[in-house]
């Protein structure tokens, strides 16, 4: 019911955050209704997926006005109010006929003994995906990096930012200055405290750490981030590999990875993740769908003797978690674009970037 | 087969305010109502699925029918991601919307509203061919004054019905005969209307 309760609030709110974030609630509920209905790989990846587009939608609305503004007018409400009830009665009812109607035997209840015998993992939905309904993963994989080079597009606004240089190369603490506050004022003192604290001669926690303002620093977040960031992607490793057997699969492996890059941006400003190996990245979707092609089709790639390829999730997988830490990389360059000196941006506090 | 009623309910709710949502202006609200009605259409599959059960991960010794479905479980993990892919791309869609025109709502597009109020037919376009389409006029006159069409048709049809019927001929959904047709031909005329698409420059 609070998924209801959810969905009800996120119609009715009229900020922005306030709707996103009941979305997530429904988002949310709906991962604890998949785990209650005995769907474990899809409670972990619905979890993760609206964790991702969460954090996705607070960064893009940092250029965004925070007030959903011009509601259309009463005059089409009650038209859009019959529509959309009368939708979901439709829906309800077609759902109660259509499954009603069934009789045969579904063809499913042969696939934990396929998956066993033909695929060689226990995890029924994994196999599933990449060996019973492999050419449907595949398409699967070909939209994913059509998204993102669609979304490659659309944020690279003024170039293709891969002008990107490297942190060692940024002056310390120079990205996200705070500018124009009166030294007079509680937030100017505030300021000027913490620039008197930043000049410690110390090994950063992160590495870009140091580029950003000190105004804009956390050292709290900087430490977790060194703490946790290693351990998110071995788990993310774990995810990937234990797919076959066990709830996990390279979706959600990549995922978490995604997070964890999430996390060092967040972190360590832009120059964070270009510390890394954003080129890389950032070919990952040209030559994702390449591999996932061969491995499908039965080509002995790697592996071991007497596992063939492509029954090995991880093959597969690897190259979808490509795609996603594209997403993500994508998204950084989406948020750190819209810093720019924008009309609406330059009224507003600049907050972290 | 049987059927999960409140799984069911709980969709029905979720695209209700889905497609409420996204039949607003603002592009967000868009894109929130599609993410609502992806999740509700991912309960839909799980409702397919039938009763909860065990997790679909093998064991021998469990029969098949008490695993709950692996099939539905399949689509919705492709279903997720696709979803997933979606909500990032209009996410960039509505980023650079915001950022190149400083609009978060769909506009009306007045070009289109215009386009839509003219008529469909363009009297210059679209009339069709007139039967005649030689340069010489349908009404030819004879040497006596008289139209050479009329001494034929007296000529070799005297014997023939009185009222010979007049040929005419369709043009811009009006039935009209022929040489008046001929006559909206000729340049200069004056029975030509300036069409909506300002022919009449």
């Amino acid at each position: 019911m609070g998924i209801v309760i959810g969905a009800l609030a996120a119609v009715k709110a009229n900020k922005r955050f306030l709707a996103v974030l009941m979305v997530s609630v429904t988002g949310y509920g709906i991962a604890l209704v998949f785990a209650l209905q005995g769907a474990p790989d899809l409670a972990l990846t619905q979890m993760l997926v609206e964790t991702i587009i969460l954090v996705a939608f607070v960064l893009a609305m940092r250029s965004l006005p925070p007030e959903l503004r011009d509601r259309t007018g009463g005059k089409y409400r009650v038209v859009r109010i019959i529509i959309g009830v009368g939708f979901g009665v439709t829906m309800v009812f077609a759902a109660i006929f259509a499954m009603g109607a069934r009789t045969a035997v579904p063809v499913s209840l042969q696939f934990p003994q396929l998956a066993y015998e033909g695929g060689g993992g226990l995890n029924v939905v994994n196999v599933t995906l990449v060996d019973i309904r492999a050419w449907d993963t595949f398409g699967e994989i070909s939209v994913l990096a059509l998204a993102a080079t669609g979304v490659a597009s659309l944020i690279f606004v003024r170039g293709r930012g891969d002008r990107l240089r490297a942190s060692a190369s940024v002056a310390e603490g120079t990205v996200g200055r705070y500018r124009g506050v009166d030294p007079g004022t509680r937030d100017g003192a505030a300021l000027a405290i913490s620039r008197k604290f930043a000049s410690a001669a110390r090994d950063p926690w992160i590495v870009a750490g140091r580029t950003l303002a000190p105004e804009r620093r956390s050292i709290i977040f900087e430490v977790v981030t060194r703490l946790i960031f290693h351990s998110m992607i071995i788990f993310s490793l774990y995810l990937l590999l234990a797919g076959h057997n066990l709830p996990g699969g390279g979706f959600a492996g990549g995922l978490t990875a995604g997070l964890a890059l999430t996390i060092r941006y967040l972190a360590g400003g832009r120059f964070e993740p270009a510390g890394g190996r954003a080129a890389k990245r950032r070919c990952a979707a040209g030559h994702g769908p390449g591999p996932g092609c061969l491995v499908r089709r039965g080509a002995p790639v790697a592996g071991r003797p007497g596992v063939p390829v492509r029954h090995h999730p991880g093959v597969a997988a690897r190259v979808r978690r490509h795609q996603v830490r594209h997403l993500h990389y994508l998204r950084y360059r989406c948020v750190h674009r819209g810093s720019g000196p924008g009309a609406g941006r330059a009224a507003q506090p600049r907050r972290r970037d | 087969m049987s059927v999960n009623l409140t799984l069911l309910i709980v969709m029905g709710a979720l695209y209700a305010c889905g497609i409420y949502l996204i039949l607003e202006r603002s592009l967000t609200r868009v894109l929130l109502g599609l993410m609502l009605l992806a999740n509700a259409t991912n309960l839909l599959i799980l409702a397919t699925g039938g009763y909860a059960g065990l997790a679909p991960l093998f064991s021998k010794d469990t029969p098949a029918r008490d695993y709950n479905d692996p099939l539905p479980q399949a689509l919705i993990l492709t279903s997720i991601v696709i979803s997933f892919a979606v909500t990032a791309f209009m996410l960039g869609i509505i980023y650079r919307t915001w950022v190149l025109a400083r609009q978060d709502d769909i506009q009306d597009d007045l070009e289109d509203r215009r386009v839509a109020a003219t008529p469909s037919f363009d009297a210059e376009d679209d009339a069709e061919v007139p039967a005649e389409t030689s340069e010489f006029p349908l009404t030819m006159l004879g040497s006596d004054g008289r139209d050479v069409s009329d001494r034929r048709a007296s000529g070799a049809a005297a014997d023939q019905a009185v009222d010979r019927p007049v040929a005419t001929l369709v043009a811009g959904g009006r039935e009209m005969p022929a040489e008046h047709a001929a006559a909206e031909e000729k340049p200069g005329s004056l029975n030509v209307g300036p069409s909506p698409e300002g022919g009449g420059k």
